[in-house]
């Protein structure tokens, strides 16, 4: 199930919610976070049926490790003192991190690694062809993170069963992330309440990921996938297409994410933010801390700091970082082209690091706007591999760039496709920039937006929330509208 | 308790109560059978079972159940529409243009391979199963409204020149053409169809050209309305409704039409006044679609015969070439085979044979059968 479907939106959600809050707060949430499983595990099944035992497996298995890690791991000696058997910690930890390695090696990674045999040896083994569960490569990081945490010390083991298989389950963020770790929400799970801003803050939010997605992404989409087709190769469509795809897969990732923290926040969590307009960075550097932020902090504090982090020479930080760059990469997808994407921003990234220090930025406003339009470019080329099927189609892709393998600068289609989504793309170029977070900010600091009112509230609080309200519910009507008219609707980042 | 808490309760009431009033009308209200907007029918009810729940059939059934069924889906596609020309500016939804109150469908790109396949079907028609008979064959093409739109809509249009200079070239028989018999007012505003009356040029054309004289006098009937077209549906905006106007020459007032389906040989009329209740009811024109059907002109007992290849345009234009002729066979090859055809009514020397088709028929010409 998607969150941009009829059944979510009219069936699912206000069933849950319904239910959830019939269900009383009191015992630790112990009924509301029943409520969840349940529905959460049957939001899962109506996408992949019997896989839902996998991730039931997952969770149980991920559970014992971390109680065998912060419990049985321990035991106090004669003296009453805490001593760890750490053979036993490691060997929970190991089954964990082998348990969620190996779905992921099986489900996610075996015909590439299956074809990588076959071009090294010639072996000619068959491919399995192996559907990828939905979700697999969130929830086996979100457990992992749980495991890992529990083995350093940083959360403690969760005894409930219950509270433990809603924290992997939860569905807002279940198949798309943002990738929540247990320690981000360890006390969110037993002690949320209802909150009126928390849950009016979460409808907005989530209509404003709805709308994100159902009306820019997938409109531009159409776009993306009429220069895929290849119907028309010109170089003014081949560059249109290569602007519009970052931002479409920008607005159908952070939509997702926007959605799964509204409804976090419906639901009494505070999910952690995962966009922050990463088409306005002026470097790699500055687009991965804007740009799928979870998946970043992950990588950086799971990966790239056990493997020694910035406290190294120069040349091992370079391939410790060609390492954490190729790895996420491929956790993008089973593909070399995926981690060549990696490798290209790990590259990027190691260039600024290596020289930005002699080149300190200025900042100045030309240098500023020049360094955004730069790196821009550099992103429209990186999302260029990205959007490849292959490393052969990027090679074309990156060809017709240039104008090679193009019927020529532009043509009658090109002109009238142009013409016909220059509203959408301009807009959806206006809107990647934080110019209308900068206009809210400013209209609330005016006096007027200052104005206290009798009931202690600001005038600014009260128009924001009419006006949020408003165009929540337009951009409701207006998405079901278009989900009933048969839009195209993929989402991007299922396949992950 | 504080009024913003107050407005803030009130907004998680309706955002709940406008899901739950969503789901619960759509699931509970009688289904509709069809989409009259659409013309299509519509999904129904999905039936529950282990099977279905198994296999998550049943959840992509009720999806699409509910994109059918929602309440008020008529006025959710109308504001989709709107958002799309209004908001988006977009010169097409869902593939429609419109320009001066004129919808029209996206035709291009027109490849050439359609126009092989077109080109290389009628001639099988001649070259097959009319070979060895002595008649004069002719071959025009119906523009779309396209054609006639402005420039300045952006909407992309097909090489017409070039597409004329193929068909003259490699087209069955000579070609005649007819752009100049028409322009975009000659169109319903919601339907790709040309009106009769502003037919009776092209139809002076065509006789003219296959020396056959001329349509004659013509008189106008009463408005018939209103008439949803085709693209009333398609595009899903307010367009205002067409009437079908009704023409009468001596002939038409005359004809008598035969109807032929398989082996079923029934009587009908020239326009068929109970159609304009049905989905569609540009089927006023001979009842609508047919295999094969005959139209007798008893003012022209001794005249040649016309053999008219064509699609629906061909319904409103075989009526006024009947004024030329003792009788129109026309046969509607998208229902047809081209030799099933000519088995129910065999051409016959000293006839013509007209092959008129929409540019439409020509765009999806691996349906015309002529086998």
């Amino acid at each position: 199930m998607v969150f941009s479907s009829l059944s979510f939106l009219y069936l699912f959600l206000p069933a849950v919610l319904a239910v959830y809050y019939l269900m009383p707060a009191a015992k630790n949430n112990g009924a509301r976070n029943a409520v969840l499983l349940l529905f959460s595990l049957a939001f899962y099944y109506v996408g992949e049926q019997r896989l839902v035992l996998l991730m039931i497996a997952s969770t149980l298995v991920d559970y014992a490790c971390g109680r065998v890690i912060g419990e049985l791991g321990e035991k106090k000696d004669a003296d009453g003192n805490v001593v760890r058997r750490n053979w036993l910690r490691r060997l929970a930890l190991g089954v964990s991190l082998c348990f969620n390695l190996g779905l992921l090696a099986y489900f996610k990674y075996a015909d590439m690694l299956i074809g990588l045999a076959n071009a090294l040896t010639g072996a000619g083994l068959p491919l399995l062809e192996i559907a990828l569960p939905i979700g697999i490569s969130f929830y086996t990081f979100q457990t992992m993170s749980y495991t890992i945490d529990v083995y350093r010390g940083r959360t403690r083991a969760q005894k409930n069963l219950l509270t433990f298989a809603c924290y992997v389950t939860i569905f807002p963020q279940l198949i798309a992330g943002p990738i929540v770790r247990y320690s981000e929400i360890e006390e969110q799970l037993v002690t949320r309440r209802f909150d009126r801003a928390q849950m009016t803050g979460g409808i907005h939010r989530f209509c404003l990921g709805l709308a994100k997605k159902v009306l820019l992404a997938d409109q531009l989409a159409v776009l993306v996938k009429l220069a895929d087709s290849g119907e028309d190769p010109t170089v003014l469509m081949t560059w249109a297409a290569a602007v519009a795809l970052p931002l479409q897969i920008y607005y159908d990732f952070s939509g997702y994410s926007d959605m799964a923290i509204g409804l976090g926040a419906m639901f009494g969590f505070s999910f952690p933010e995962n966009f922050d307009y990463p088409m306005s960075s002026r470097s790699a550097t500055e687009f991965w801390r804007r740009w799928h932020m979870t998946l970043g902090g992950w990588f950086r504090d799971y990966l790239y700091i056990s493997l020694g982090g910035n406290r190294v020479g120069d040349g091992r930080l370079v391939l410790n970082l060609l390492i954490v760059w190729a790895a996420t990469g491929l956790w993008h997808g089973a593909s070399w082209h995926f981690v060549l994407w990696g490798l290209y921003y790990g590259v990027l990234i190691i260039a600024e690091k290596l020289f930005a220090r002699r080149f300190p930025d200025r900042g100045k406003l030309p240098r500023r706007i020049l360094s955004r339009v730069w790196f821009f470019l550099l992103t429209v080329v990186g999302f260029q591999i990205f959007g490849a099927a292959d490393l052969p189609d990027l090679g074309a892709r990156l060809a017709r760039l240039v104008g090679v393998g193009t019927t020529g600068f532009s043509s009658p289609v090109t002109l009238y496709s142009l013409r016909n989504d220059a509203v959408l793309l301009l807009l959806s170029l206006v809107l990647a920039f934080p110019v209308m977070k900068t206009l809210v900010r400013k209209a609330g600091q005016t006096a007027l937006c200052q104005k206290k009112l009798a009931d202690g509230s600001t005038l600014g609080e009260h128009a924001g929330l009419i006006l949020a309200s408003v165009l929540s519910l337009l951009a409701l009507i207006t998405v079901t509208a278009f989900l009933i008219d048969g839009s195209y609707s993929p989402f991007l980042y299922f396949r992950f | 308790m504080k009024r913003i808490q107050k407005m803030r309760c009130i907004v998680c009431a309706a955002f709940f109560l406008c899901l739950a009033a969503g789901g619960c009308i759509a699931l509970l209200r009688t289904p509709d059978a069809v989409s009259l907007s659409e013309r299509r029918a519509l999904r129904q009810r999905p039936a529950l079972s282990l099977e279905a729940l198994a296999s998550g059939d049943f959840f992509t059934d009720t999806e699409e159940y509910l994109l059918d069924q929602f309440p008020a889906r008529d006025s959710f596609r109308r504001v989709k529409a709107t958002v799309q020309y209004g908001f988006f500016r977009k010169i097409a939804n869902n593939g429609i243009v419109i320009d001066r109150g004129q919808a029209a469908e996206l035709s291009y790109p027109l490849g050439d391979k359609f126009v092989d396949i077109y080109l290389s079907r009628l001639n099988k028609v001649t070259d097959e199963h009319l070979a060895g008979l002595e008649l004069k064959v002719y071959h025009t093409l119906i523009p779309d409204k396209i054609f006639y739109m402005d420039d300045r809509t952006g909407i992309p249009r097909i090489d017409y020149d070039g597409l004329r200079g193929r068909l003259s070239a490699e087209g069955p028989g000579a070609y005649i053409d007819v752009t100049d018999t028409l322009c975009l007012s000659d169109y319903y505003g919601s339907d790709p169809h040309v009106k009769i009356a502003s037919m009776v040029g092209m139809a002076d054309r065509l006789l003219g050209q296959m020396q056959a004289g001329r349509v004659g006098e013509v008189r106008e009937g009463e408005a018939l309305g209103p008439f949803y077209g085709a693209y009333y549906g398609h595009s899903a905006l307010p367009l205002a409704p067409d009437t079908i106007v009704p023409v009468y020459t001596d002939a038409i007032g005359q004809a008598a039409v035969t109807r032929y389906e398989g082996k079923l040989r029934s009587e009908g009329t020239v326009y068929d006044f109970a159609k304009l209740e049905a989905a569609d009811a540009y089927d006023f024109f001979l009842g609508g679609a047919c295999t094969v059907l005959t139209l007798d002109n008893p003012l022209l007992p001794e005249g040649r015969t016309l053999y008219l290849f064509s699609d629906s345009f061909g319904r409103s234009l075989a009526p006024l070439l009947l004024s030329g002729y003792s009788r129109v066979v026309f046969y509607d090859l998208r229902y047809v085979s081209a030799s099933q055809a000519l088995r129910i009514l065999p051409a016959e020397n000293g006839g013509d044979v007209l092959f008129a088709y929409s540019l439409t028929s020509l765009a999806v010409s691996p349906s015309l059968r002529v086998d």
